[in-house]
């Protein structure tokens, strides 16, 4: 009798937020909507991605990142936030790390934005409302490159 | 006694079925038994009906016209649908009690043979289902209707509902429309204010005290036209002519000569004396931008050295977002516009308003009767026609506000047809072709 | 309001309704309001600065605003609690960032301010000096007014 293991894995694609060795990418999330986490956690974990720590503001973002380094794979941070916003948050982490991986999230598209964050030092720009998959795609080219 | 296994379930279905068409039956029964409907209204505080069947149409908030008439319970008339239809005042008929002061806020037409009228009541309630044999003959003692015109009164929901025989009421009254329409021409103002009511009504405009005065000269062209010897019924067509006599010059295409020159003689030299490097410019009621541009092309025209700030508004969302694309014929711009300057060729016949132009006006979406929402001033104003738009207690806010929203000196430019008289805070500059005035 | 920042607006409020709450959705016919009026039970306000000042408004009732939530969470949310707010706050957030970055695109300088959500059974907005734009919009969850209201600095 055939066990289920004998048969090839059917439309199993590996979770996109497991590295080559196993182990999974780890993720901080900066926003000040608990609505906006998440969404963005369920996205995330659900391709198995670990969310280690989430922030509400750029201030807290910077501490997060500082208390969790080495060990944050990716930022993704929001822009409009109160006490100290995204973009200046992204300064700084760059200013601490400059291999500090940190995607933009945020509910404005503004070309200016996106070139000043660009030029920051952010490796990807995300305008809201999140779409799953374009959420996933624009992470995966991020980490992979 | 019912042993459960021997239940006979075919059985039971049949009975079961039998049962439910005798209920249903019962049923039809009973609707069949509501063999009347009226529909009741109130007068003076007092609930009445009419036979649903004699109502041919209700009427909710329509105006009429009062016209006075021999019988004093014919109040006015109405244009439906091209007839003009008796109104009836029942509570006058009658003479109810405190009838008199009560608001018409329905119509209700009823058809008696040929003859169409119009009851104008406080309020329609609703159509009430009943049963003829409910209905009990009127008490002699209820003494304001005569019994005659009463056909009977039914008590639901614990009120008293006076069901009118309509049928009696305008039997020996003369039945003849010729005689209850009001016919004495002495009433020439009346017969205007009828004619009036129909104009607003099917053209969408307001006649009010400051345009009155063209309608009336327009009246009394129609109806020396027309012979006119009774009522003045007019349709939608007729009623859109006469408003288009009434629109300024070139409403609604780019201004022509000699009407430009007459405007710039009229306006210009006020606003040389108050305009060195730049003139502020509102248009109200710009609609799809030709009289914006026809502005600003004449105002750049003759002074050349200031530059023109302009906000043109219009209520119309539609044309005015159109304004900023404006398109044209070519053979539609007038000679003294030079097309160059303005315009860039789309095609052999087609010119497209050119950037730089429309970066100098700002187009709005916005309500006349809004004018205290803007925070500058203008040196100019025009706002033709203006009074057609609004009611004439929302035309008179818009002169108070408008006064506060232009400098002294400055020029306030109406409709060739309207007409305001002792206006506050401006003095009237005397030309016959241009309405304007001038801020003290 | 200035006819270029009308569409803007309004489309930006049907993209973002449309692909986070349902495609089902109405347009009514848009208005001019002179001061706002009583509001229908829920509010959320964004604020407007840059080379203008003014608001954007959801307006909208306490079982719509609900049920909103609801379908942007994909789940049912029974009660107004944080969830809810923050939720609420962010559609009014996208619908704002969106309109603003159209309008940026236009060539206007528009910012936003973060949102604030007001809930109560007679809340009343009066604003004389701005006329607002106001956009209905009918979804199966309800219907919500989007109100706009713009002055130049």
């Amino acid at each position: 009798m055939k066990s289920s293991s004998d048969f090839p894995s059917l439309n199993q694609k590996p979770p996109e937020g497991i590295k080559e060795d196993g182990t999974p990418y780890k993720v901080l999330i900066v926003d000040d909507s608990i609505f906006v986490k998440k969404q963005l956690s369920q996205i995330l974990t659900s391709e198995q991605y670990d969310v280690v720590d989430t922030a509400g503001d750029g201030e807290e973002g910077i501490e997060k990142y500082k208390e969790n380094y080495p060990n944050v794979d990716l930022v993704t941070m929001d822009i409009t936030m109160p006490k100290l916003d995204g973009i200046s948050a992204l300064e700084k982490i760059i200013e601490f790390d400059k291999n500090a991986k940190v995607v933009m999230v945020s509910a404005l598209g503004k070309q200016e934005l996106v070139k000043k964050s660009l030029l920051l030092g952010a490796k990807n720009y995300i305008v809201k409302p999140l779409d799953r998959k374009k959420v996933l795609e624009r992470l995966l080219l991020v980490l992979k490159r | 006694m019912i042993n459960a296994k021997n239940i006979d379930y075919k059985y039971l279905m049949e009975n079961q079925k039998s049962i439910n068409k005798s209920i249903k039956s019962k049923n039809k029964a009973k609707i069949m038994e509501y063999d009347f409907k009226i529909v009741s209204f109130k007068i003076g505080g007092e609930y009445y009906g009419i036979d649903i069947m004699k109502v041919k149409e209700i009427l909710k908030a329509r105006k009429f016209t009062r016209i006075p008439n021999s019988l004093d319970f014919v109040v006015g008339v109405l244009n439906l649908r091209g007839e003009i239809i008796p109104i009836i005042d029942i509570g006058k008929m009658f003479h109810l009690e405190g009838s008199a002061d009560s608001e018409v806020k329905s119509i209700i037409i009823i058809k008696i043979e040929n003859l169409q009228l119009g009851l104008a009541v406080e309020q329609i309630n609703h159509v009430i289902p009943l049963r003829r044999s409910d209905i009990q003959p009127p008490s002699p003692l209820l003494g304001s209707i005569n019994e005659r015109y009463i056909e009977g009164v039914i008590e639901l929901n614990d009120k008293l509902f006076v069901i009118l025989d309509t049928e009696s009421i305008f039997s020996d009254k003369e039945k003849s429309k010729r005689e209850i329409l009001p016919q004495s021409s002495d009433l020439s103002e009346e017969f205007f204010t009828f004619f009036s009511n129909q104009v607003e009504e099917f053209a969408g405009i307001h006649i009010n005290e400051y345009n009155k005065d063209i309608f009336r000269n327009l009246y009394d062209e129609y109806a020396k036209e027309n012979n006119i010897k009774e009522l003045p019924k007019i349709d939608r067509e007729a009623a859109t002519n006469i408003v288009k006599k009434v629109f300024s010059q070139h409403t609604g295409t780019l201004w022509k000569q000699p009407y430009t020159d007459n405007f710039l003689d009229a306006v210009t030299p006020k606003l040389n004396k108050i305009c060195s490097e730049e003139v502020r410019i509102l248009d109200v009621g710009c609609g799809d931008g030709h009289e914006a541009y026809s502005l600003f092309f004449l105002i750049s025209a003759d002074m050349r050295e200031v530059d023109i700030r302009m906000i043109a508004a219009d209520v119309n969302l539609t044309a005015v977002s159109n304004a900023t694309g404006f398109e044209t014929l070519g053979s539609a711009i007038p000679s003294w516009i030079n097309p160059d300057k303005y315009f860039i060729k789309l095609s052999d016949s087609t010119y497209k308003i050119k950037k730089e132009i429309t970066d100098k006006i700002y187009f709005e979406f916005h309500n006349a009767q809004n004018i205290g929402s803007y925070n500058k001033e203008f040196d100019l104003v025009v706002a033709r026609d203006l009074s057609l738009f609004l009611s004439a207690e929302d035309y008179k806010t818009f002169l108070e506000n408008i006064s506060s929203k232009i400098v002294s000196g400055g020029v306030l430019v109406i409709g060739d047809n309207e007409k305001v008289s002792n206006i506050k805070n401006f003095t009237k500059i005397q030309d016959e072709n241009i309405t304007a005035y001038v801020k003290n | 309001m200035r006819v270029e920042y009308i569409n803007p607006f309004v489309d930006s409020a049907m993209q973002i309704l449309s692909s986070t709450v349902s495609k089902d959705l109405k347009r009514r016919d848009i208005s001019l309001k002179p001061s706002l009026t009583p509001m229908m039970g829920v509010v959320i306000i964004v604020g407007l600065a840059g080379q203008v000042s003014g608001r954007l408004i959801i307006d909208t009732d306490k079982d719509t605003a609900l049920k909103i939530a609801s379908a942007m969470n994909q789940e049912e949310l029974k009660e107004f609690d944080e969830m809810t707010y923050a939720t609420l706050t962010e559609l009014a957030n996208m619908i704002t960032g969106k309109a603003v970055t159209k309008l940026h695109e236009l060539g206007f300088q528009f910012d936003l301010t973060p949102p604030a959500l007001f809930t109560g059974d007679n809340i009343q907005i009066s604003d004389n000096k701005i006329e607002s734009l106001v956009v209905p919009i009918e979804m199966p969850q309800g219907r919500v007014e989007i109100i706009v209201g713009i002055k130049e600095n």
